[in-house]
Parts: C-alpha cells; structure tokens; sequence
C-alpha cells in the first residue's frame, strides 16, 4: 500500500493540525476519518483499481482526503482545480476520464462517462497496480502536455523524514509544486494552509492567521507582494523560508525581497512536471547560484544546456512523443551558467531572443525594467525586424500617468547604464493588467 | 500625409532619440542629416529604435506601416541614408507607391 506511511504519520498525529483553509482547520484525525469514509465511498461506486477519475475541486480536507483514498485504491488520478478551468473540457478529453469528480460547497457530484481509456501508458501502470497522476504543463511554451506519473514512485520520495513546517499551499495539486507541497507537508506533519485566495492581501492574511514558515512562490509573485505594501499590514514574523522556482528569478526582485525579509531565508527550488522537484541549495538567500540534485536525480549540462535524469520521471507524455534520450535524461530546455557544482539558470532556450546574432535573455532585460521606479511589472519578448532579424519587445505596467513616449525616453537612459544596446527593448507597450497566468508564473507574448 | 508632415514627424521622433543620448552624441534635427550608413548618426540598433519610434507615431494617427520590409533593405539606394531619404520614403509608402 503506497500511502501506508502516510496514514501512519496521520495516525500518530492525530489532534495537530493538518489543513488550515481559510479559518476552517482539520486535524490529521478529522482527516484519517474523511479519508475512510472516501475508501467506502468509492466502494460503494465501484470505482475500480486502474479506473481514471478527475478530482474537479480546489484544496480543501475533502479534496485531500479523496485524494489520498484514490491513490490508495491505485486509480489514475486528474486533479482539476481552478486554475485551469479553461480547459476542463480539453484536458479531460486528452485523459480520458471515466469518471469526473465535482467537489464545491454541495453536496459531492459523480459522473460517468463513456470513456474508455487504453493509453499504452496507462496500461503499463496498470500492470505494475500501482496509482497514477496525469498533470497538465501550462502551455506557455505550446500547446499542454499531459504529463503521466506512476504516483507511487512520487511519493516515494517522501518517505525519508524531514522538517515538519507550516507551509502555504500556493500552488495547487494539479501542479508538480502543489502536489509536492502537500505531500511534504503530509509526510512531515506539518500544515498545509491555503489562502482564500492567491492575492498578496489574503496570502498575508493567511501567514499571519496561521504563523506559516514556508511561503513557496513564484518571482512574479514575489513581485507583486513587494508592490502591493500587503506585508506592510499583516505580521509576518513567523515566516522562515521563501521558495521561489517556476521561472527565472530577476535580480533585482530577489535584491528587493531580501531586503525587505532581512531574517527569512530564500532558497531556489528547481523542478519540472516531468521529473519532480529537486532538492536544492541556494549558494545563500541574496544569490541566484544553486546547487541541485538529491538521491535519485543525475544531472549533466550539454552546450551550456541542463539536462535531468530521475527515478522518479513521469513515464511519458500521453498527448507527445517521449522526451528522454536513451540513457533516460530529459532536455530541460533550461540554459544554465556553470561554476563547479553551482549553476545559475538563465532562461529557456526557447525564449533566447536572437539580435543580429547576440543572445537576449528577456529574464535579464525584464530585471533592469523592473528596478525602475513605477514600473510594476514587465514582460519581454520579441518581434522580427528586417534590419536585425529580432528586436527586444517589452510590455509594461506602469502606476505612473507617463505617456509612451515619456516612458521610451525614461526607459532607454535607465537601461543604457546596464544593458548592452542590443538587450534594450526597442518596442514598448504599455498595458493595463498584469501578464502573469493563475498561478503567477510571467507569461510573455510570443512572436 | 503631406510631405512637411512627414518631416515634423521624423524630427519628431529624432527629438526622442535625442532626449535618451549624450550630450555629445545628438543627432542634428535637419533634412541634410546622415542617420545610416557612410557618417551616419546611428548604428544599426539606433536606426532600429529610430524606425520603430517613428511607426509608434504614425500608429497613433492610425497608420500602420512597416518602414523596413523587404524592398527598404534591397534598395540600391538606401532609404535610411539620410533624414530626406527616409522622408522620401515614408512618402512613398503612405502613398502606395
């Protein structure tokens, strides 16, 4: 049984806190016992072991709770939260769901549907009877892949102890992050909590409330708590770690956080949803160096390129060709600076702008435009140009009343001090919203 | 647009560059003015900058045009050699030569 440990440690804790959603707070108890009336729940269904089923439900002790009952009895897991509701239809159409979940402040909704889902990948994870995980990549680089885990082998990782922490569940469990948040939580008996909602305000709130440690986030959100003053009216005293990974980490942003949490430390987490999230090790809280890997991850670099092997990849894509070359390394696609065994990512390969031959990272042109004063968020990508075959585009959220020209000029002198000519944005946009997707990661416009 | 019209724009916009150079690397606001090329003003990323500034105003009298498409690059006679060229050939763009 997979989640055996899992139920053990539940067990042993029984009155300490496992989930805090908004003020509502379940025990390990509460949840061992919402765990057990799902176990009969699916028998009563007959929702067999193999079965694919889509969980449509953000975090909550029901959501949790079902979903550990569906691990436990080895069915192929879809979880669905908000974030992606767009997509519902598509994505469930790609897994084949035989049943779909609804999970809201009713009373639970089942349905059935005449799928019949015979993915060759599927049935390899069926004649291992062990439970499986399908997660969506969030398209920013194409269309969504549908990323399919042998589940047990995820939660295999969890099974060396480590430090029980209060931590935020920022991102959810349909995103490798979340599902490795409240695994690690769960396994440690810390405390999940999740926020209202994934504002700076109500994420204050929620640290504040609930005394978290850990807050794992995005750079972009990173950002947006500094703008938004929101830490400046809640106590956050209590928060130890912040992780950020998801994309590349401006230095500027990072330069402001630590300034502004002088006593919390700041640890790069890197990970993708095809091979699980590594351990790492920030050269210290104000660097961009980081040290990854752990017991069951190889890495190796290939033209300035990183490359992941790890026991606990996905077994494939169900919408895509396999990614893995023939010694089981998958192309991050990330491209990496190397000093011994630190490395310093510096963007994707696929979003390096080429300007007359020189190389643009829009991480680090997006930095300098965001250590401006009121530019509140800033996105880089590119347009083809007859003359250079690519220019530098950026669009820009300003709080100033700065027409586009005024801007231009600000923006140019400010830039000409620590940028090379060609990394300057050539054509600027300004915008009205911020360019982050749901679970704030920046998404830049393609050309 | 007329012709004049297109010179206040293109000065204009050199104005713009100007206000983001040095002192001691402004462009002279003149039709005689070299901005590519032989003792020109700009290298290939100011003229960059420079042509799209100027589609930027053009954009907000609701023109859109691309100043540096295919024909603009094999030209025999660069367009961009100097401020009447470019002139000349925003002139003729507009106008759907």
């Amino acid at each position: 049984m997979t989640v055996q440990f899992l139920l053990d440690k539940m067990a042993e804790l029984e009155n300490q806190q496992a989930v805090a959603v908004g003020s509502n707070v379940i025990t390990y108890a509460e949840l061992l016992t919402k765990y057990h009336a799902w176990l009969k729940w699916i028998k009563e269904e007959q929702i067999q072991p193999g079965e694919v089923v889509s969980i449509k439900s953000d975090y909550s002790a029901d959501s949790i709770s079902l979903f550990l009952a569906l691990t436990h009895n080895r069915n192929i897991i879809v979880p669905l939260s908000n974030d992606s509701k767009a997509h519902f239809d598509s994505f469930c159409d790609i897994a084949q769901n035989q049943y779909d979940i609804i999970l809201g402040d009713g009373p639970v909704t089942l349905v059935r549907t005449n799928n019949q889902p015979n993915h060759e990948l599927y049935q390899v994870l069926r004649g291992r009877n062990q439970p499986g995980l399908v997660l969506f990549s969030s398209g920013s680089t194409g269309k969504s892949k549908a990323i399919f885990h042998d589940l047990s082998q995820l939660l295999n990782k969890f099974t060396v102890p480590r430090k029980m922490m209060r931590t935020l569940a920022f991102l959810q469990f349909d995103h490798i992050g979340g599902v490795n948040t409240l695994l690690y939580t769960l396994a440690n008996g810390g405390t999940a909590v999740v926020p209202a909602k994934r504002t700076p305000e109500s994420v204050c709130e929620a640290i504040d409330t609930h005394q978290v440690e850990v807050l794992p986030t995005s750079p972009t959100f990173i950002n947006l708590l500094l703008l938004s003053g929101a830490a400046d009216d809640a106590d956050l005293s209590s928060l130890k770690l912040i992780t950020y990974g998801t994309e590349t980490m401006p230095d500027s942003t990072l330069a402001a956080i630590t300034a502004r949490f002088p006593e919390t430390k700041l640890l790069q987490t890197y990970g993708l949803s095809e091979v699980g999230i590594l351990r790492s090790k920030s050269r210290d809280s104000k660097s961009l160096w980081v040290k990854v890997g752990g017991a069951e991850f190889e890495t190796k670099i290939v033209d300035g390129r990183l490359w992941i092997k790890s026991e606990s990849a996905m077994l494939g894509y169900l919408n895509a060709p396999s990614p893995f070359d023939e010694d089981g390394f998958l192309d991050t696609g990330d491209q990496v600076e190397q000093d011994g065994e630190w490395i310093k990512i510096l963007g994707r390969q696929s979003e390096i702008i080429n300007v007359g031959g020189e190389k643009v990272y829009p991480a680090e042109v997006e930095s300098v435009v965001l250590e401006m004063e009121g530019v509140e968020d800033a996105a880089v990508y590119s347009i083809p140009h007859a003359i250079t075959g690519m220019v530098v585009a950026i669009e820009v959220k300003l709080n100033t009343e700065e027409t586009l020209s005024e801007f231009k000029v600000r923006m140019r002198k400010h830039c000409s001090s620590s940028l090379q000519q060609y990394k300057i944005p050539r054509k600027i946009t300004l915008i009205d919203n911020y360019t982050h997707n749901a679970r704030f990661k920046r998404m830049r416009k393609r050309s | 647009m007329t012709h004049d019209e297109i010179q206040s724009l293109v000065f204009a916009a050199l104005e713009l560059t100007n206000q983001s150079r040095e002192d001691d690397a402004q462009v002279p606001i003149s039709p005689e003015t070299a901005l590519f090329g032989k003792q020109g003003h700009l290298d290939s990323m100011g003229l960059v900058a420079l042509l799209i500034d100027i589609e930027d105003m053009l954009l907000d009298q609701d023109i859109q045009v691309s100043l540096s498409d295919e024909r603009a690059m094999s030209a025999a006679n660069s367009p961009f050699k100097n401020v009447s060229s470019l002139v000349e050939h925003i002139d003729k763009l507009l106008s759907g030569e």
